[in-house]
């Protein structure tokens, strides 16, 4: 770039400014994110949004079909399910639940996966390389089989089952993190606060962690997507919330026995599960290609 | 060679133990007797129950106790089953095979489709056409499986009525469980029209298969276009084209192996995403695999059962994990340590 140029700026975009017009330039990674921020604001307001209490049963009005069809009334806008709950006030609460637990037990799963990873990346020799495969045998054992052996041993709630995803979802992280700070300690920035003196500690937090977030960002997306399908999936296959709590998987599964005579409370709850985990991937998707091509250039 | 394959053998034979500590462990750890969740025999009297503690050691040690838990193991005395009485090494013979069969054929039309498609969107990559698959696939992986297969029940099973409900073969057939795999099955049976039977077993497998195959699919398309487009900028291809390769040739000798190697460690992880998709879709489709029979299981809370079915399940995964990357290390040696990436 020349010395003087009258035409263009001189301030200079910060890397997270420039990452950010990259995702901007993606139409369709920029309306995931509108969507996912809807799913955000239902899961943090569901309270104020709903029209009826989610778990109110309303014997005059059960399976009333959702207001676009001939007999259904704009009273209900999805529609009542076979106990006369309002199938709206359901889903608004059924993504709290499920948006919600998985965003915890992701950010869990995270704090747990840098920290070990960290301490596994700094090692070296046997130590390093007994964690590593002792992960990589963790990370085949599917998360259904480790939720039903949760589920044996303490018994079924959500709680466990998010503890059984926390225990499938954290060797992801720690691999991931592992990699990134043994490439990263081989580096000369490194080195250069290493011969001023930092502890490892010190590197860590102002060397190798401002570089890792971008990483732990990208993966957290793909690792929340999984998360909710596996929350629904634990609660449809009636292992993780119990009934009366209104989560999506659960609320499939109740629909179920009603398939035939009321369809929509199979697909309204199946197709909200869907929609979060679409604009969840289509947002991590944009911002991995956004970082990419923020390095390329 | 012989030392990574050492390496190999040590590594598979320390998870398999780690995988049996873990099982005999959970004898402990769930609710009950111990001795009724080791063996899967409730004593009817003292006697039988004293004679039972002795066959298992529990008067021992924990780690003499594990030592004849083991042998146990190895001699395919597994135990028995709390709700049907039969042994579980029976059952898990039954079973393993139905799930195994589920998920080859899901695995290969992933790799039949998704493949040459991901390559197609990778060679055009940031065309019209290859943004038409990449959606495609991101709609396709981002499908909850359970909510998909019963998409497919509702429209292909009771609105249509083109593909059955449930089960593996119409009852009209007997069907001698031989190897398990049904489709050889049925090879080896006598008395029964086999040509019609195939028909109805592939009928049975159509809407499972599709359930569980297009999540793979998904993700083996965008897997591979990854890999592709990533190949084709390299320098080397620059220089094959230089030297002016024609595409064909520039694809199929420079990019396409490239491309492939790194597809390998993936698949691994795959293996996982889909033995869990084949365990949730078997619910829905009264599949007699070994993941209906664990969660039968559960509900019934049969610990011998998920004692047993864990350690089979994660047996099986961890084999085909350890094999994948062995086979992936002996045709890529130049990969010291194989990488992990993200779908």
């Amino acid at each position: 770039m020349s010395q003087f140029s009258l035409y263009e700026e001189e301030s200079h975009p910060t890397p997270l400014q420039r990452t950010w017009r990259e995702f901007r330039a993606s139409h369709i990674a920029f309306v995931g994110l509108v969507v996912l921020a809807v799913f955000f604001f239902f899961a943090l307001f569901a309270p104020l949004v709903v029209p009826y209490d989610p778990i109110q049963q309303n014997l005059n009005s059960l399976l009333i079909p959702p207001s676009w069809e001939r007999n259904g009334t704009i009273d209900h806008l999805f529609g009542t399910d076979a106990l006369g709950r309002d199938v709206f006030s359901r889903i608004i609460y059924g993504c709290r639940v499920t948006f919600g637990s998985s965003l915890l037990l992701v950010i869990i799963a995270m704090g747990l996966g840098v920290t070990i990873g960290t301490v596994a990346g700094m090692l070296s020799g046997v130590r390093s390389s007994v964690v590593n495969h002792l992960l990589d045998a963790l990370m085949a054992i599917p998360t259904l089989l480790i939720a039903i052996i949760i589920v044996a041993v303490v018994g079924t709630g959500l709680v466990n089952s998010m503890w059984a995803i926390t225990l499938a979802l954290t060797p992801q992280f720690i691999h991931y993190t592992r990699t990134f700070v043994r490439s990263e300690m081989k580096k000369e920035y490194v080195l250069a606060s290493r011969l001023d003196g930092a502890n490892a500690w010190q590197l860590f937090t102002h060397s190798i962690l401002p570089n890792m977030i971008e990483m732990l960002v990208v993966q957290g997306t793909l690792a929340l997507s999984i998360a909710i399908i596996d929350v629904s999936a634990l609660g449809f296959l009636n292992l993780g919330a119990q009934p009366p709590l209104p989560e999506l998987g659960a609320i499939l599964a109740d629909g179920l026995d009603v398939a035939y005579l009321a369809p929509w409370n199979v697909a309204l709850p199946g197709l909200s599960i869907f929609l979060m985990v679409l604009a969840i991937n289509i947002v991590g998707d944009g911002l991995r290609s956004a970082l990419r091509k923020r390095v390329s250039r | 060679m012989i030392r990574i394959l050492l390496r190999y053998i040590i590594l598979f034979v320390l998870t398999l133990l780690v995988l049996a500590g873990l099982s005999f462990s959970l004898a402990y750890l769930f609710p009950g007797d111990v001795l009724a969740n080791l063996t899967g025999i409730t004593a009817q009297n003292e006697m039988q129950r004293a004679a039972l503690a002795q066959q298992f050691h529990l008067d021992s040690g924990y780690i003499v106790q594990f030592y004849h838990y083991l042998k146990n193991l190895l001699t395919g005395n597994w135990g028995y089953s709390f709700i049907s009485g039969m042994p579980l090494s029976e059952e898990v013979r039954l079973a393993l095979p139905a799930t195994i069969e589920l998920a080859t054929y899901a695995m290969l039309l992933a790799i039949v489709i998704g493949i040459p498609v991901g390559c197609y969107a990778g060679l055009r990559s940031y065309t019209a056409a290859d943004y038409t698959i990449n959606s495609a696939s991101m709609i396709g992986y981002s499908f909850p499986v359970f909510w998909l297969a019963l998409l497919f029940i509702l429209m292909f099973s009771l609105e249509w009525n083109i593909a059955p409900l449930s089960g593996r073969i119409s009852l009209l057939f007997e069907v001698p469980p031989k190897t398990g795999f049904i489709l050889i099955d049925i090879l080896f049976a006598d008395n029964i029209n086999r040509l019609l039977a195939f028909r109805d077993a592939l009928h049975h497998l159509m809407l499972p298969t599709l359930a569980i195959s297009v999540i793979s699919i998904a993700s083996m398309v965008r897997i591979t276009r990854r890999s592709v487009i990533e190949v084709k900028n390299k320098p080397f291809v620059a220089a094959a084209r230089t030297r002016g390769l024609s595409q064909g040739q520039i694809f199929y000798r420079h990019i396409l192996r490239n491309a492939l190697l790194p597809i390998l460690p993936l698949m691994a992880i795959q293996i996982t995403t889909l033995i869990t998709n084949a365990m949730i879709v078997e619910t829905l489709f009264s599949w007699p695999g070994i993941g209906n029979w664990l969660i039968q299981a559960i509900y019934q809370r049969d610990y011998p059962a998920l004692r047993i079915g864990m350690l089979a399940v994660a047996f099986m995964v961890v084999t085909l994990t350890i094999l994948i990357d062995l086979f992936n290390r002996v045709i890529d040696p130049s990969r010291e340590k194989y990488e992990r990436v993200a779908v």
